[in-house]
């Protein structure tokens, strides 16, 4: 039986520590090469053109419009576009479903996607704020997302929907123009948004992935705590931010609680960890700027963190040990 | 690794290899903290180190006072850390690289002030923190410290070549450096020095990667200066012709056992690929390194590298080397090219499971 890439992984890194002997690692080549044989190679290359082939092709259109071209008329443009995108939806129909060409043409539409959208705006010049383009960008993604069972689908919206999340709280944190919201409200609806793609994907996770991984609950968990934890940590400066701060205090207890006894998750609990030590640094900064010890302030918040850092790193591979136990 | 992966690999290593109980619970044992709880306490003894520096600098002086005292200061925190790293817990790993870090960052200050140094004039310092770290790289430490020393090497070597046609060399000969090290892993991994030479693949990686994004407008624009104009033009070519060979190098080594005709039929691709994709030199680093890590099996690499492929298009988009359209050609043709590789892969390339 062929030894997995994980396992080959894990032998060659004992022979680095130390654990393994020579002779017991000739004894293991000897019955099997501790590289990856002629299938895993082809499934890999296989997996790197074929992706990267659709994604370089996309963001090959995206360049293009980007270039703007003025002598070519907007007709040729849109023909152009929606011919890229009709091509690689077509390609996605004669593909076998959950294959990795079916989710690479499905990836190359939801970047095609956006693409299309820029040059409806660049052609039209419909005076849409940045966050507009990249918010309607993501939710015009989920049809291809749904069907491509493909993690890279959903990570892309994910991204472009954070960053949508990022220039709105950007924007209403100087002006608060947007429905009146200010930057700790725009922020607390960063939170929310990525807190229901944590829900979803916890419970629909093997409904809309081929291959479920935890890789969409770690973004968005980190899209949850770092929205609060800079909410947090501001909210120790600027009394806007307080609500931010108290619902940072319940969610990293909760996920805290949550990871560790119900759905074990090391990254989620790492995460949270680290946030908290910078929200707590910042508390500690803030307590010594206000009695005005510049050399208690640098010292405190360095010793809080590297003290924090050090028992976390404790934990956590106390815990990871107890996983392989 | 997972528990139950862990558990089948370890089964199958006491059969193949008839391991007693106490070695199987070293194994056990000994899997290394996963990559990312590495960079995040990096990063945590990163800044505390930098905040410990200021503190140093600052009021310590009243104690301290003067580049004697606070070089001591420096030794004294070098030499606790070291101390530390005897200790084999984790809580005392991460204290001491902290202590090594801020201790490296003040004798490194001392210098520089005595030397009344300006920052276009880095080469002192640099040529002390590599010694500095390169020293502390071989003393006993820590998976995490043995990395952060590598790393410190290589990039103050990379502040003694300066820029250039000579940054280029660097950039290029620390990815053949990378690329040889993991193709060879299997040959140094029980290697007394292999923790070492592990670090160096790794600190390799990463700051070849760091370079072709950072240095991308150094590397690939300075044909804007008209000054230096056949400089440039030599900075630009040796870089591209130099990722393009590397690549070309690594596939070679790969397929040098396979028949005739698939080996010269791969290397045909990958010079047909290396053709297309000359002006995004970065991208044929990251297929090189991908490669080579592949056959590594550092799976954390080969999920970083796509990462790094991403950052890298968005640098190349604001690159103006060339131009949009020009970027958007060699998008779209190296995409085509690759994508109808990947459909004729499964017919021209059989493999029983």
């Amino acid at each position: 039986m062929t030894r997995s890439l994980k396992h080959n992984e894990q032998i060659l890194a004992w022979a680095e520590e130390g654990l393994m002997t020579p002779g017991q690692m000739a004894d293991l080549e000897a019955q099997q090469a501790l590289i990856p044989g002629p299938l895993q190679w082809r499934t890999l290359l296989e997996r790197v053109t074929v992706t990267t082939g659709a994604l370089l092709f996309a963001i090959g259109v995206i360049f293009f419009f980007a270039w703007n071209w003025a002598e070519m008329h907007r007709f040729a443009k849109f023909a152009l576009g929606l011919g890229a995108l009709t091509g690689f939806a077509l390609l996605a129909v004669f593909a076998l479903p959950g294959s990795v060409l079916y989710r690479a043409a499905l990836l190359a539409c939801c970047l095609i996607t956006g693409a299309v959208l820029a040059l409806i705006g660049q052609t039209y010049q419909t005076g849409a704020d940045a966050w507009q383009l990249f918010a309607i960008w993501a939710l015009l993604m989920l049809p291809w997302a749904c069907p491509s069972g493909s993690a890279a689908c959903w990570g892309l919206a994910w991204a472009v929907g954070n960053f949508a999340g990022v220039l709105f709280f950007v924007q209403n944190h100087w002006q608060g123009l947007f429905a009146g919201l200010h930057g700790h409200q725009a922020l607390m609806l960063l939170a929310a948004g990525n807190g229901v793609v944590v829900l979803v994907f916890e419970l629909f996770d093997r409904a809309l992935l081929v291959k479920p991984t935890r890789a969409l609950q770690r973004l968005a968990g980190l899209g949850v705590l770092t929205a609060l934890g800079v909410g947090a940590a501001g909210g120790w400066w600027e009394a806007e931010y307080l609500p931010v701060l108290l619902t940072f205090g319940l969610v990293a207890a909760a996920t805290l609680f949550f990871y560790l006894q119900r759905r074990r998750d090391l990254p989620i609990l790492a995460m949270t960890l680290f946030w908290l030590i910078v929200v707590g640094a910042c508390a500690l900064a803030r307590l010594t700027w206000e009695a005005d010890q510049t050399f208690l302030m640098i010292n405190a918040v360095a010793l809080f963190v590297l003290l924090g850092s050090a028992l976390s790193a404790v934990w956590l591979t106390r815990l990871s040990r107890e996983m392989q136990t | 690794m997972k528990h139950d992966s862990l558990n089948v690999l370890l089964d199958r290593l006491q059969v193949e290899l008839a391991l007693d109980e106490d070695q199987r619970n070293q194994l056990r044992a000994g899997s290394q903290a996963p990559w990312w709880l590495s960079a995040l306490l990096g990063l945590a003894a990163w800044f505390s180190a930098s905040f410990f520096i200021v503190a140093f600098l600052g009021p310590w002086l009243l104690l301290i006072e003067g580049p004697v005292g606070r070089g001591l200061a420096g030794l004294l925190l070098l030499l606790a850390a070291l101390w530390l790293f005897r200790r084999g817990q984790s809580f005392a790993h991460q204290i001491a690289l902290a202590l090594s870090l801020t201790g490296q960052g003040l004798l490194i200050f001392v210098l520089a002030e005595h030397l009344q140094l300006e920052l276009d004039n880095l080469r002192a310092p640099a040529v002390l923190s590599m010694l500095l770290a390169g020293i502390l790289l071989w003393l006993p430490s820590s998976f995490l410290h043995r990395h952060v020393c590598a790393l410190v090497v290589l990039a103050s070597a990379a502040v003694l070549v300066g820029s250039g046609t000579g940054l280029a060399l660097y950039c290029l000969l620390l990815a053949a450096c990378a690329c040889a090290l993991w193709l060879g892993r299997v040959r140094w991994a029980t290697h007394p020095q292999a923790g070492r030479i592990r670090a160096i693949a790794d600190a390799a990686t990463l700051l070849s990667l760091c370079l072709a994004a950072t240095m991308h407008h150094q590397l690939l624009e300075p044909l804007l200066d008209l000054q230096k104009l056949a400089a440039a033009r030599w900075t630009s070519a040796v870089y591209q012709v130099g990722m393009g060979l590397l690549l070309l190098t690594v596939v070679a080594w790969l397929l040098r056992n396979m028949k005739r005709a698939a080996y010269w039929s791969g290397l045909g691709a990958t010079v047909v690929l290396v053709i297309l994709a000359h002006p995004a030199p970065g991208l044929v680093l990251t297929l090189a390194l991908g490669l080579a890590v592949f056959q590594a099996s550092n799976r954390s690499w080969m999920a970083l590298l796509p990462a790094f492929a991403a950052f890298y298009l968005f640098i190349l988009y604001y690159s103006l080397h060339i131009s949009l359209l020009h970027k958007s050609l060699v998008m779209v043709v190296s995409g085509l090219v690759l994508l109808v590789g990947g459909l004729l892969l499964p017919r021209l390339w059989r493999v029983q499971p």
